[in-house]
């Protein structure tokens, strides 16, 4: 393992800096203390730890007031006294891994600083990308545990924040161009000594963004979660076992998932996975291409990301390569090593190649605030995906599947709530309601959540709509047809129409990509999700519609598109939305996709068509046209041997259409998409 | 023997050959792209992704003039073994490179375990 090595180019982020997001050598305390934690006590103290971080991370959900944080999209960690990630519940994923590149920084810049040093009660606040926070609306706590004037841990926490003070309201603004226009970027400072937030820091903050109050308030919650994880580590694991103990037990942790995390991967078949995927950006209108390349041997796993389009100026799509590597544990920690702590140890198998100058290796100036929620969103996707072709044939096949949805959009907003206040943030429902993939055993989970943070809530409509100036035309409903079709289809998602209530107007934007190419193929022959669109309606007479209980009130997306029940000015565009006012009675709607599919869609049990058909998650259209399913369209009762003779046909159609591959690639070859649309491409058809 | 590599493709250890999992065919050398012995064909995206308004550029369809589906069949019974949807264009994916020999040596020791379990001894 290399030797971690903090430097002054630290400051970049870059993955050339050392590898500290992952495990580094054992201290020599580390190394006299961990032989001596029994089996036993490990099994209990270690279960101990993350019921710590959970109470805590219900603490922080319920005393916050960010949509991200109510709806559980938060992380609380436990982390060595050098910053080596020991145990975590989550939550999102990506901060976990993070927070230890702050701590660290924290360590080499400021435990010798006498102008700053770290003292016991001392609260770090930090939402800087380039130091871990991948993009700034991610505010980080970050606190110092010490015993016996031994600083033996630390604890974090992290939750996505409303506004950042860009300059558009919810900090992540399609328009941004630079790091100057995403508003707050704040290194690590002490928020808080001897246990107490410091007035001056806190004013400095609240004077810096749009919603002050809920900016005092999650800092509160913050604070609260990190000293009741300090306070139940020392009153029930320290006091009572001694430091040596705890030191031992955080890195025997980190020792034994880095040895099963080897193991598991021994077990891999070696060889070479790849995924291609393309997002469009609706601003401009332009292509843009990852590549995952996993390299499997013995027991090491590199992902290698050469092929992917160069960074651009156009606008915040970029990232930083420690979020591609924090990025990858939202996929190992919830698939692959799912039953291993959620720990720097299990990631101390896996390399990685991030080239300078791409999207996911962007320079330190870069507008970075959307890029891990598209480019970013993109790459774990790739990874599962290649992941997935690797396990299928190993001990761990039903980890097979599909990967979560993309896009899943950011939905901002910002104005005045219906008390006069200011407000603006980023809303959890459009994420939180995603269809996952489908599996090699079943269809993917309909509305299962976010691949960030499976654990996060769909929140309750009527709680948003008692904090927030909006009414929810319709939520509730699944979108027919929004998932991949397969063997077993993808999990279907939803789609909600939103109308600023109690208030003259709002401003509504949404960030994300992916309408003209699907960026999530399915899985072993399985077809992809939708292309969702952003729609609005401006102009409409939905007022007097409710004010009049009117019975042609659509309550799904087919409804309200195909039979245009509402009057008005109807706008189907990119979902990368900028900031746009939408007046009291106007709607903008939002996608939550379903996940893609899994296998062939010739081997769908045909009564899973019609389960589908009666619960309007998939359309007669596709049942018949996809599926190649004969049933009776009054009482869906499937004519088997019809359907069988259909999809029979269908088969001898495929093998009478498709071509032999060279003969395809000849014509293939020659074509290529219109220049217009890859001028962020980078050269074709390898960036 | 065979050994599963995914979903629909097989990789038979004496012949070194991608095998189709549902029919048996022989698909291409094990140690290339499966895709070089399958059949490919090339379709507008909205012939399998519906249209909700088809006049509209934004329409929750894939827009073929961005996208292509790749449809990747067996030649032996017509099943689906891979689907890409890519620019007009692009390369197909090589998606996956089995290492043969480490895959040969993992199944020789497999054999061996198999027959000595059925004298009834165990393996070490």
């Amino acid at each position: 393992m290399p030797k971690i090595n903090v430097t002054s180019e630290y400051r970049k982020g870059q993955i050339n800096l050392g590898e500290v997001w992952k495990a580094g050598y054992p201290s020599e305390k580390e190394t006299a203390y961990t032989p001596f934690i029994d089996n036993g006590d490990f099994e209990i103290y270690s279960r101990k730890l993350e019921l710590i971080c959970f109470e805590a991370r219900q603490i922080l959900s319920k005393m916050g007031t960010t949509q991200m944080l109510q709806s559980g999209d938060v992380i609380v960690g436990i982390y060595t006294a050098a910053g080596d990630l020991s145990c975590a519940v989550v939550g999102t994923h990506l901060h976990v891994v993070c927070a230890q590149i702050i701590i660290k920084y924290i360590i080499s810049k400021y435990q010798d600083e006498p102008s700053v040093g770290i003292k016991d009660g001392d609260l770090f606040f930090v939402n800087e990308a380039l130091l871990g926070g991948v993009h700034n609306p991610d505010i980080l706590m970050i606190m110092p545990i010490f015993h016996d004037g031994e600083l033996i841990a630390w604890t974090a926490v992290a939750v996505h924040e409303g506004d950042t003070g860009s300059i558009d309201p919810g900090g992540m603004t399609p328009r941004a161009r630079t790091r100057y226009d995403e508003g707050l970027h704040i290194s690590p400072i002490k928020v808080g000594e001897n246990f107490r937030l410091k007035k001056d820091i806190v004013d400095f903050l609240e004077n810096s963004v749009r919603n002050p109050r809920q900016m005092t308030i999650d800092l509160k919650a913050r604070a609260t979660s990190c000293m009741r994880v300090r306070k139940r580590i020392l009153e029930e694991v320290v006091e009572t076992k001694g430091n040596h103990f705890f030191i031992g037990l955080l890195r025997k942790n980190i020792d034994v998932a880095a040895e099963a995390a080897r193991n598991k991967i021994a077990s891999l078949n070696d060889g070479t996975y790849r995924t291609v995927i393309f997002l469009d950006i609706g601003i401009p209108k332009s292509l843009l291409k990852i590549t995952v390349t996993v390299y499997k041997k013995g027991d090491e796993i590199t992902f290698d990301f050469n092929g992917t389009s160069p960074e651009n100026r156009e606008g915040p799509w970029n990232t930083f390569a420690h979020g591609i590597i924090a990025g990858s544990a939202v996929y190992l920690f919830q698939y692959f090593l799912f039953n291993l702590p959620n720990c720097s140890g299990s990631m101390v198998p896996f390399k990685y190649v991030i080239p300078e100058g791409t999207l996911i290796n962007a320079s330190e100036d870069a507008a970075v605030s959307v890029g891990i929620i598209t480019v970013g969103h993109v790459v774990f996707y790739g990874i599962h995906h290649a992941m997935s072709k690797m396990l299928f044939s190993s001990p761990y096949r039903e980890l097979a599947c599909a990967g979560w949805v993309i896009p899943a959009p950011p939905w901002l907003y910002g104005g005045l709530d219906q008390w006069g206040f200011p407000t603006a943030g980023l809303c959890a429902d459009q994420l939180n309601a995603t269809g996952l993939g489908g599996r090699p055993d079943m269809d993917g989970p309909d509305a299962a959540g976010f691949n960030f943070c499976p654990s996060g809530i769909f929140p309750d409509a009527e709680f948003q709509e008692l904090q927030l100036p909006f009414l929810y035309l319709f939520r509730n409903r699944y979108m027919s047809d929004n998932h991949g079709f397969g063997k077993y289809r993808g999990g279907s998602g939803v789609m909600f129409a939103v109308s600023p209530h109690n208030v003259d107007s709002l401003f509504f934007a949404s960030a994300q990509g992916g309408q003209k190419i699907p960026c999530n193929s399915g899985l072993f022959g399985g077809y992809a999700t939708i292309t969702p669109p952003g729609i609005q309606i401006t102009a409409s007479n939905l007022r007097t519609l409710l004010a009049n209980s009117d019975e042609g009130i659509p309550y799904d997306v087919h409804e309200l598109l195909g039979e245009k029940r509402i009057e008005g000015h109807y706008t189907l565009e990119s979902l990368m939305r900028l900031f746009r006012q939408i007046n009291s009675g106007d709607l903008f709607l939002m996608p939550s996709p379903g996940g893609a599919s899994y296998g062939d869609v010739l081997e769908r049990d045909p009564e899973l068509v019609m389960a589908d058909l009666r619960k309007n998650i998939t359309t007669p259209w596709v049942a018949q046209n996809v599926y190649k399913v004969v049933y009776d369209p009054v009482t869906l009762r499937v004519d088997r041997e019809a359907t069988d003779r259909a999809r029979r046909a269908e088969r001898e159609n495929r093998r009478k259409r498709g071509k032999p591959y060279h003969e395809f690639v000849k014509e293939w070859s020659q074509r290529k998409p219109p220049e217009e649309i890859l001028t962020l491409y980078g050269s074709w058809p390898n960036p | 023997m065979k050994v599963r590599i995914t979903e629909y493709l097989d990789i038979n250890l004496q012949t070194k050959k991608w095998c189709c999992n549902r029919c048996g065919y022989e698909i291409f050398d094990a140690g290339e792209n499966y895709k070089k012995g399958c059949l490919i064909y090339e379709r507008d995206p909205r012939e399998v992704h519906n249209t909700v308004l088809p006049e509209s550029e934004f329409n929750f369809a894939p827009d073929p003039d961005w996208c292509r589906l790749i449809e990747i069949y067996c030649p032996g019974c017509g099943t689906m073994v891979e689907v890409e949807y890519l620019p007009p264009g692009h390369p197909l994916t090589e998606d996956i490179v089995i290492d043969l020999e480490q895959l040969l040596k993992k199944y020789e020791k497999y054999e061996e375990y198999k027959k000595h379990e059925k004298r009834g001894g165990r393996m070490v």
